[in-house]
Parts: structure tokens; C-alpha cells; sequence
């Protein structure tokens, strides 16, 4: 595939961007810890409690120190990120995947296929996404999966303008009449001609919109709608750690930090990308 | 003698690329005397529109100037200040640009954006700067300059915009004016007119005028003085009938030979004359009757129903080329994109070798398709940027599900040598190709089916002469060898001069004259033909031959 080159060009671009790497250096960072977490390799059980060693401070044994419950905070917090970023991967897949073809199949198209995908996205729009996950999530049986479905409503209508609004110049482009002329369907055309020529843009927009996504899920962690304990979350941990930030400041910094740093990562990687992919800042 | 208004003195201009550094201006001299036209000639690539960029000190970052001085007035620029280039740019030097359609800023009127211009050097506000700007809209040639002046950039016409920008660039009489291929977006009657107003308003205020083009018989016709450029080089100068009568250099010969215009001898003989029925008695390939095409409008004038093409009948014989020429809007590519069926037809029936187009389905339409294919105006747009040129011309036989890859790419290797590229660029992507290579592939796609009729929209107009006249000669062999018809959509008189068997000229939707082309442009009856035939800016070739 012609795109593969284009994959290479764009990923020594990356490379030559200090902040997109740092960015990418990140979210593999974090990419590995909740690998390592999903293979159950951590050295404490995330819910694991020992009464004996309660809120200590981080020492050999508990690197970053226990909770109340004596639960491994340094376990929590990486298995929190596992839970986030599974919640962020699902809810940016389900999204992107609704959004980016309900944007290409109306803004090809065009006619009262695109103003009714027009309307639908308005009304999405509407809402504030947080508010929309809220409802969504309080109304349906709390598990990951539901999360990530709350969050992807939110973020389907972005997809949806995304990818619209380019489909809408390259429909007009010579090649597209030529394949139309040579007699190729719709539906093909938007496959082959249409999607690799709005993937790098689509790609930018997968990365930023995890950042959000994880943000979103540590919000409704906070507010308690988010992955139901006792499994572990960055947002429930921060709820937490609010009682206790005076006498055991690190249950709060560990799943902060981590937080933070997740989302700094991610957008950094998506602003290098975006600056990768930028055919005015390739330098040809 | 009086000093020149512009001195260029051993000018040397040098990019930095990723691929090293490049210099696209090598040691060029010129004067522009006062009151004098000096047009700047050369195809895409020559460097003619980074000198006219060095002269208002506009290059691109990665630019800039390695050599050389520049003199306005008898002051250095190339040294200049970025503030004293703020001065000098608009007051002491206008700019004409290119592209009419992106120079306004659609979201301010267009008096406002005029009126900017006088602003920015104190040349006048409020109600004594309005009356200023309404002056000169009148003089560009605007109808109604106070109505025109509180409307939108997107309310004006291509023309009307232009004119704009020459109101802009006049409007605080510069010395000099810089006009970088002012009317090559636009139609020929249009250029035409535009032009002259340009005359006419330097030659009153006695300034001098620089004109980038690449019209080699527009240079002509307009300068006093033409200059050659070619790879960065001034290859040749003089006055412009001197360089037509005699060019010295082998690219101004080259070029003067391009050149189409109607000395230069048709590339296919006609069909008109007193020979003209002995076409096939058979029927013709194509059949054309009453089409028409309508459109509702939307917005202000919403309900109301517009014809882009109507009654629209002609007939295209085997192996012959048709043409159809008009300005924008005629209504031409919607007649072309009709018979691709990328449009529906309204009213009207099309006959493709005797079966009606509309009301096909499925197979049959496939089968029609297989007969037609299209070549488009754009080199940069007619191909998938992401696709291989194999993959490109190989698409069709794909959809058709004609052989296996094998035999595909086998086919692809044949019709890249039909069209005269070598196999090595099967594998490159467009963007390392060249204009009329890509159109060169473009043509490869569509002859991939081997069909009987092949319909190119202005399929040679965004080509540099030179590749034109080689793409031109390349559909005249194709035709030759394999039969095939054509129908050409074009807006150049010219060139479907050379290429066609038979015109029609289209005006607003309709079909005003038709003939072999010989007989339509050396006599024409309506006055639509009368006019697009003075427009061509050939006349200075045709007296120099």
C-alpha cells in the first residue's frame, strides 16, 4: 500500500519534533504499565488490603505508599491506568469508528442523508459531553463498558464534523469524477479514495480525543459514575485521597500525577502529529 | 533619457530545501523606464514570479536574495528595512495579484478592503476616503461603484474581482505596478477587457508596469519590451515584435512555435468544407438531442429554476474530435459531465452507439462506461495523491474486473509506452511527477478500457505551452492508431483550432454557432464567436508571422 510510505514519512517527522517524542515517550510509558497491570504482574493485588501496614508512606516495599486500607498505592495507580486507558481506547474506537463513517457517508453523499446525520450531530452537540456521559452512565447498569459508550457519545459528533468536512473537497476532486466515470460504487470509492486521504487528520483527532476520553472517565470516576469498585480508577483514588491528602499527601499525588502526566503525553503526541502530518510543514 | 523607475542589477536568488540550496533567479539585469510595459515571460518554474516577488521583497521564508541589487527611485531594496518596505509596498509599488478569488478577504466589503489600502499610508478616511474609493471603482470599470461598494467580495463576479484589486493596487498611485499573471484565472473577453482598463489607467498616470505571464501572445500584445525568462535565466529581451519576428535564443523559438494561435497549422485535417457529409452514413458514435440540464436555485432567488445547459444537440462521429468551447459558466463541462452520467440529464436523450443512456442500470451501464472515459482539467487533482501511478491507471481495469494483477500491471506497462512515459514512474506517487506527466497518466487511465470515446475537459489548459503542444501532438497519434473520437471542452479558440474536426460554441446554457473550425473562425456569424475570437491575444503573432 502506497499509505505505508506516507506512515514512514510521517513517523520521521514525529521524531524530528522534541515534543512529540517526548509525547510518544510517554504513552508508551504508559502503554507498558498497563500491559504490565492487564497481565497481572503488579507486585501487590490492586484490592488487596493489609490492615497492619495502613497509610504508610512510601518506602522499598510500597513505592508509593499504602491507603487507608493498607491497599499498595503504586499497584492501584497502575492498574487505575490500565482501567482508564481500556475505557479511553473503547470509547475512542467506538466514537471514532460511528463518527468517522457517518461523517464520510454524509458528506459524500450529501442530500438528506447529510442533513439528517447534520441533525442528529447538532443535537449531540448540544449537550455538554460530560453531562451527556452523566446521564447516559446513571441510567444504564454501571460496568467499564457502559463508561466507555457514555464517554463515546460524547465524542461521536466530533468525529463526525472531523471527517465531513474534508470528505466534502475531495469529493469534488478530479479522481473521484474519474473513478465515478470509470463506474466504481459509492461505496468503493469511499473505502479506496475517500478514508486513506483523511486518515492522517482522523489519526491527530484519535489521539487528542483520548486524552479527553481519559479525562472524562477520571471526572466520572470522581463523581462515582465512572468503573464501579472496587476495582481501581484514577478518578475514585483522587475522590478518595481527599480525607486523607493531610495526613497522606501521596494517595493524592501518585494517581494525580499520573493523570496528568497521562493526559500532558498524549497531547503532546497529538500536537506532534498533527504537526507531522501538516503537508504545509513536511519541508517539500 | 530619464533614470528608471526599477533597476535590477545582477540579481541572484537562492532557496534552502530540505534537498540543499536552489537558485531560482541567476543573474538577472533589467531597467523599467517610467510609463513603460515590460512583460516578464516563462513557463512554470522559470522564476518569473520570485523576481516579481524580490521587487516588493515578498519571497518565501526559506528565500532570499544572495546577489545582486535591486533599485526603486535610485534606492537600494535589497538592503531595505522591513519598515521601509511597509512604505514603499502599495504607495511607491502596487501588486496585481494572481488569483482574484483568494486575494479579498471575503468577511469585510469590498469597498472597506479598498479603502484599507488608502488608510494604511494616509492617503485618505472617513467620508473623504470613501468618495476616493467610489472614484476609483468607477474608473476599473465597476457599474454602480455605490451600490458595489457595501457588497461582499463573494457578490462580485472573477472579473469584478480583478478589477477590484487593480483599484486596490492604484488606488495610491503607485510608479510602478506589478501585475503577476493578472487575468489568467480568468476568460478571454474578460482578460481582455481588463487588460485594456489597465492600459489605459497607467498610461494616464504614466506608471510603469512589470507583467509576469506565460502567455507568450498576451506579452506581446501588452509590453513594450517582452524578456525571455527560462530556468532562473534572462534568455532573451527586446521589443515584443522583435522577439516574435525573430527570436534569437531556442526556447524563445520554441516557445513563439508553441504558441497556439491561428497561423499555427491544425494537427488534424477538418471535416467541414464542401467534404463535410462524407463522414460515416452510419450513425454517429455519440448522439446528442435536446439535452438539457436544470438546476433549483437555493438562497435569495431559492425556488427559482436555472438551465446550465439546455437543447444541447450534437452528434460525435468515430474517430473524429468534437469540441465545445465557452467561457466559465456555458454550461460546457455540465454537457461533458452529462455524458459521463456524472450529471442527470434533465430533458433530452443521449445515444452512446445507438442505446440510451438514461435508464441504464447495473451492467448495461457499466458497458456504456467502459466506452467513455474522461481526462480533467487539474493535473494536481486527477489523481489519487495516495495512489501509485500503476495503481492509478490499473483502477479501471480493477473495477471492470478485466485479468489479474499480473496482466493488469502487464496492460499498465503497455499504456504508460502509449503515452510515451518510461516504465520507471509506474511506481512513483503524483507528487513526483511533473504537470504534464500526471495529465500524461491521466490520459494512460483513461485509455486503460480501451474506449471509443474519450471526453477531455480542458484537458491541456493548465499546461505550460511547450507540454501542451506535446500533449496535444500525443492525442492526435492516439486517435490515429486507435480510432478514437473526442470531445474536447475548451475554453482556447486556439488550441481547438489545432485539434478539432468540428465546434460548437456555447453562451449561457445554449449553443450559438457551430461549424468546422477553419470556416467558424475565419468567418463567424454570431457575435458571441466575433467577440471570443478578437479576445485571443494572438493578433500580435498573427501580424508577426
Amino acid at each position: 500500500m502506497p499509505t505505508g510510505r506516507v506512515g514512514r514519512r510521517t513517523f520521521f517527522a514525529l521524531m524530528a519534533s522534541p515534543s512529540g517524542l517526548i509525547g510518544l515517550a510517554i504513552v508508551v510509558v504508559f502503554a507498558v504499565i498497563s500491559l504490565v497491570a492487564a497481565a497481572g504482574l503488579l507486585p501487590y493485588g490492586p484490592a488487596e488490603q493489609d490492615a497492619a501496614s495502613r497509610l504508610q508512606a512510601p518506602s522499598g516495599t510500597h513505592w508509593m505508599g499504602t491507603d487507608q486500607f493498607g491497599r499498595d498505592v503504586f499497584s492501584r495507580v497502575a492498574s487505575g491506568i490500565g482501567n482508564s486507558v481500556l475505557v479511553a481506547i473503547v470509547a475512542t474506537l467506538i466514537s471514532g469508528t460511528l463518527g468517522t463513517v457517518a461523517g464520510t457517508v454524509s458528506g459524500y453523499l450529501r442530500g438528506s442523508t447529510d442533513a439528517a446525520v447534520g441533525a442528529v450531530t447538532n443535537v449531540l452537540f448540544a449537550f455538554p459531553s460530560l453531562l451527556l456521559a452523566l446521564t447516559i452512565a446513571s441510567v444504564f447498569d454501571r460496568n467499564w463498558f457502559t463508561v466507555a459508550v457514555a464517554i463515546a457519545a460524547g465524542f461521536t459528533p466530533i468525529f463526525v464534523r472531523t471527517a465531513r468536512g474534508p470528505v466534502l473537497t475531495l469529493r469534488e476532486m478530479d479522481y473521484i469524477s474519474a473513478a465515478r466515470a470509470t463506474g466504481m460504487r459509492a461505496g468503493s470509492i469511499m473505502l479506496r479514495h475517500i478514508l486513506p486521504n483523511i486518515t492522517g487528520i482522523l489519526i491527530v483527532q484519535v489521539t487528542l480525543t483520548l486524552s479527553w476520553a481519559v479525562l472524562a472517565e477520571a471526572s466520572l470516576s470522581f463523581l462515582g459514575f465512572g468503573t464501579p469498585p472496587p476495582a481501581a480508577s484514577l478518578g475514585s483514588m483522587v475522590y478518595d485521597a481527599q480525607t486523607l491528602v493531610v495526613a497522606a499527601p501521596w494517595t493524592l499525588w501518585a494517581p494525580g500525577a499520573a493523570l496528568i502526566l497521562l493526559i500532558v503525553g498524549l497531547n503532546l503526541l497529538g500536537d506532534g502529529l498533527r504537526d507531522a502530518l501538516d503537508p504545509n510543514r513536511k519541508g517539500r | 533619457m530619464t533614470d528608471p523607475v526599477l533597476s535590477i542589477a545582477d540579481l541572484k536568488v537562492t532557496f534552502s530545501t530540505p534537498g540543499g540550496e536552489f537558485d531560482a533567479v541567476r543573474g538577472i539585469s533589467l531597467d523599467v523606464m517610467p510609463g513603460e510595459t515590460v512583460a516578464i515571460v516563462g513557463e512554470s518554474g522559470s522564476g518569473k514570479s520570485t523576481l516579481a516577488a524580490c521587487i516588493n521583497r515578498l519571497l518565501a521564508d526559506n528565500g532570499r536574495i544572495s546577489r545582486g541589487s535591486i533599485r526603486f527611485e535610485g534606492r537600494e531594496l535589497s538592503s531595505a528595512s522591513e519598515r521601509e518596505m511597509l512604505r514603499l509596498r502599495g504607495a511607491g509599488i502596487g501588486l496585481v495579484p494572481q488569483d482574484p478569488m483568494s486575494n479579498l478577504n471575503p468577511v469585510h466589503t469590498v469597498g472597506r478592503q479598498i479603502l484599507e489600502a488608502l488608510e494604511v499610508h494616509g492617503r485618505g478616511r472617513g467620508a473623504q476616503g470613501r468618495s476616493r474609493v467610489l472614484e476609483l471603482l468607477h474608473m476599473v470599470g465597476i457599474p454602480s461603484p455605490q451600490e458595489r461598494y457595501d457588497q461582499y467580495p463573494h457578490e462580485y463576479s472573477g472579473g469584478m474581482r480583478q478589477r477590484a484589486l487593480i483599484a486596490m493596487s492604484l488606488a495610491c498611485q503607485p510608479r510602478l505596478l506589478i501585475a503577476d499573471e493578472p487575468t489568467s484565472a480568468l476568460d478571454v473577453t474578460v482578460q481582455r477587457r481588463i487588460l485594456d482598463t489597465l492600459e489605459e489607467l497607467t498610461g494616464q498616470t504614466n506608471t510603469a508596469v512589470v507583467l509576469i505571464t506565460h502567455d507568450l501572445a498576451l506579452a506581446a500584445e501588452r509590453a513594450d519590451r517582452v524578456l525571455v525568462m527560462y530556468k532562473g535565466e534572462l534568455v532573451e529581451s527586446g521589443p515584443a515584435r522583435k522577439i516574435l519576428k525573430s527570436p534569437q535564443h531556442s526556447y524563445t523559438r520554441k516557445l513563439v512555435a508553441a504558441a497556439p494561435s491561428f497561423v499555427t497549422e491544425p494537427l488534424v485535417g477538418s471535416v467541414g468544407g464542401p467534404g463535410a457529409t462524407q463522414t460515416d452514413a452510419a450513425a454517429p458514435l455519440v448522439e446528442v438531442i435536446g439535452v438539457g440540464r436544470k438546476y433549483t436555485l437555493r438562497g435569495r432567488a431559492a425556488g427559482e429554476q436555472f438551465w446550465a445547459a439546455r437543447d444541447i444537440s450534437f452528434g460525435i462521429p468515430k474517430g473524429r474530435t468534437v469540441a465545445i468551447v465557452g467561457e466559465s459558466g456555458s454550461g460546457k463541462s455540465t454537457t461533458a459531465k452529462m455524458l459521463l452520467g456524472l450529471e442527470t440529464i434533465s430533458e433530452g436523450t443521449i445515444r452512446i452507439a445507438g442505446r440510451e443512456l438514461a435508464g441504464l442500470r447495473g451492467r448495461e451501464m457499466m458497458a456504456v462506461r467502459r466506452q467513455i472515459q474522461p481526462v480533467f482539467q487539474n493535473p494536481y487533482a486527477s489523481l489519487d495523491p495516495r495512489y501509485t501511478v500503476a495503481e492509478s491507471v490499473a483502477e479501471p481495469l480493477r473495477v471492470h474486473k478485466v485479468g489479474i494483477r499480473r496482466s493488469r500491471l502487464q496492460k499498465v506497462h503497455q499504456l504508460l509506452e502509449q503515452v510515451a512515459l518510461p516504465a520507471t514512474v509506474a511506481q512513483r506517487l503524483p507528487h513526483e511527477l511533473s504537470g504534464g506527466q500526471r495529465q500524461r497518466v491521466a490520459i494512460a487511465r483513461a485509455l486503460a478500457l480501451e474506449p471509443e470515446l474519450v471526453v477531455l475537459d480542458e484537458a491541456v489548459s493548465a499546461l505550460d505551452v511547450l507540454v501542451q503542444n506535446q500533449i496535444l501532438e500525443l492525442l492526435v497519434e492516439l486517435q490515429q492508431r486507435l480510432g478514437l473520437s473526442y470531445l474536447f471542452i475548451s475554453h482556447d479558440l486556439a488550441v481547438v483550432n489545432m485539434i478539432a474536426h468540428e465546434v460548437h460554441v456555447m453562451q449561457k446554457g445554449k449553443i450559438v454557432e457551430s461549424g468546422a473550425p477553419q470556416q467558424l473562425f475565419a468567418s463567424p456569424e454570431s457575435d458571441y464567436t466575433k467577440e471570443l475570437l478578437a479576445a485571443i491575444p494572438g493578433a500580435a503573432l498573427e501580424d508577426a508571422a
